[in-house]
């Protein structure tokens, strides 16, 4: 559904991102793993909309070139992030940050139903509809993140980062909303530095190292790949695979 | 579309207000008509001024050269047409300037920002000064009316309300929710579809346009124009003061802060003419430093603070983390 081909970014002489190649289909959790400064960030911004691109970049999403469109025309496209960080607005309650979300034109028409199936998915949401963003818990900001990007109506959720800032338990829950998610047919690209537990909840994942995609392959054959489990998962897992 | 009812309400109350005050040059004149002159002038650009600063967060200093464009749009061609005509013409040159600026400014904000509408004030007072000298003969243009000190104020009063209805449309359309947070995170704010650059540049026309009408109704009143007094960038100054004093938040935030500030400087130019910009320097810092928020916002963060019960009762279960 969504398909980047040859992908480039550059923030002046400095290359972020080159031939960076990707798709992602709907229902289906894809994960780009990464160390800090590698480019996933960057590539989420450029699909996103939010950082220009080289020339050679294209960008089709569902059938359509999209590559050149601007941030807001991508969330009509049926695109959209949670940002690293959530940019949740604090002075708006729960409710209005949501309402937010539908902001899009594509996402107007059963606004109603779709606010149900976030507070459906996050009950702790629905309960507290009315307090405002910023007194809230890490993990309940998140949800409120993640509530009001799939109020746009996206075909596929792109999410940066989404358990920074975790506990490991509450992170764990994330996951597994994001697999409820998933089963509604949204599509899923995730940036993510906690290898594993997006590689258990995906279901194919892409390696980039310093601005390229460096493998490729189903998320349980890069459970398994000594490589990845040195370079992403830390020397004990490494070591209690061996 | 259902509007709730404690904003019919305010909505009635605002009209009802703005009939009472229509009675005022009926049984007041003179000193107290005038200063209700001042008060209804800086009601409406400091709410038109809001319109835009509000939401997006980016101080214009440009007030004077919308109010100035206004006034010379009656200078200019006040023998040739009818006044009527020349509040169109003052409509059409506000709001071209504020596009024109605004597509400028687009990939500007903070102190930028600011820079930037300050010297288009002194550049467009430049300019006519320049065109007056070398075309014109004189520095400036008489305007000679038979409006009375009692029209300018219903006008100005009209006006205001203009302001106000449209402020009020603005929230209520789809753009509402969506400005409250342009200033806020502009990258978010693009993320939920907000088309962010066309915002800005129509809210700037929007309130570029209401400035520039408050500086034609103003013309006949200092019946010869120079671009001295019609550029002031001292006119942007207590824009941006009293608007800040009563809050920007609320759309009569501003209002809050016009009509005791406009007392008190009368108070002030009128017994310390030569303290007046030091007090109102310092009546600057003192409301950045004590009230960022404005009376409006104070009040509102006191009146929160003041209502646990509900806050509890929302928050039944102990917040972890935060």
């Amino acid at each position: 559904m969504l398909e980047v081909s040859n992908l480039g970014v550059r923030y002046g002489r400095h290359v972020a991102l080159e031939g960076v190649s990707a798709r992602v289909s709907k229902g289906e959790i894809c994960v780009i793993l990464g160390a800090n400064g590698a480019g996933k960030s960057s590539f989420l911004g450029a699909v996103a909309g939010l950082v220009g691109t080289e020339a050679g970049t294209r960008i089709v999403m569902n059938g359509k070139d999209v590559t050149k469109l601007d941030a807001h025309l991508m969330v009509e496209e049926g695109i959209a992030l949670v940002p690293e960080g959530r940019g949740i607005f604090g002075e708006l309650t729960v409710a209005e940050n949501l309402r937010l979300g539908s902001h899009a034109r594509r996402a107007k028409a059963d606004a109603g139903k779709r606010l149900d199936f976030v507070y459906g998915l996050f009950p702790r949401l629905a309960e507290r509809r009315r307090q405002l963003a910023q007194t809230m818990s890490g993990g309940e900001q998140q949800m409120v993140a993640i509530g009001r990007a799939l109020m746009a109506k996206p075909d596929i959720l792109m999410l940066d980062e989404p358990s920074l800032g975790l506990s490991p338990l509450l992170s764990k829950e994330l996951f597994k909303s994001l697999a409820t998610i998933v089963a509604e047919g949204f599509g899923i690209l995730l940036v993510e530095q906690n290898a594993r537990l997006s590689l258990k909840t995906a279901a194919r994942g892409y390696l980039i190292e310093t601005g390229r995609i460096v493998g490729e392959d189903t998320a349980s054959n890069l459970l398994k790949d000594p490589k990845v489990m040195s370079a992403y998962l830390g020397d004990v897992a490494a070591a209690a695979a061996h | 579309m259902n509007i709730p009812r404690n904003e019919l309400l305010a909505l009635g109350a605002g009209l009802a207000c703005a009939a009472v005050l229509a009675f005022l040059p009926l049984v007041t004149e003179g000193f107290w008509l005038s200063l209700s002159v001042n008060i209804m002038l800086y009601a409406a650009i400091c709410t038109a001024w809001a319109l835009f600063s509000g939401p997006t967060h980016l101080v214009s200093l440009a007030s004077a050269a919308f109010f100035g464009v206004g006034t010379y749009s009656v200078a200019i061609f006040i023998d040739v047409l009818p006044f009527p005509a020349l509040i169109l013409i003052a409509v059409a040159a506000g709001a071209l300037l504020a596009m024109l600026v605004g597509l400028a400014t687009l990939r500007l904000s903070g102190v930028y920002f600011v820079i930037f509408t300050l010297g288009l004030t002194e550049l467009m007072g430049q300019i006519v000064t320049w065109v007056q000298t070398n075309f014109g003969g004189a520095i400036g243009l008489y305007v000679f009316t038979d409006l009375t000190e009692a029209h300018l104020y219903w006008l100005l009063l009209a006006l205001t309300v203009i302001v106000f209805v449209t402020g009020w449309l603005i929230n209520r359309s789809r753009l509402g929710l969506a400005l409250r947070i342009i200033g806020n995170d502009e990258a978010v704010a693009r993320h939920v579809g907000v088309d962010t650059a066309r915002t800005r540049i129509i809210l700037f026309a929007v309130s570029g346009a209401f400035i520039a009408v408050a500086g034609a109704i103003m013309a006949p009143r200092y019946s010869y124009i120079t671009p001295d007094a019609a550029f002031s960038p001292m006119t942007s100054f207590f824009v941006v003061i009293m608007a800040l004093l009563g809050g920007t938040r609320r759309l009569w935030g501003p209002l809050v802060g016009v009509v005791p500030f406009t007392l008190v400087m009368d108070f002030i130019s009128g017994h310390f003419p030569n303290q007046t910009a030091v007090i109102v320097g310092i009546a600057f810092l003192a409301i950045v430093y004590v009230l960022p928020d404005g009376v409006t916002g104070q009040l509102e963060s006191l009146f929160r603070r003041r209502r646990p019960a509900e806050q509890s009762l929302l928050t039944s279960t102990v917040e972890e983390g935060r």
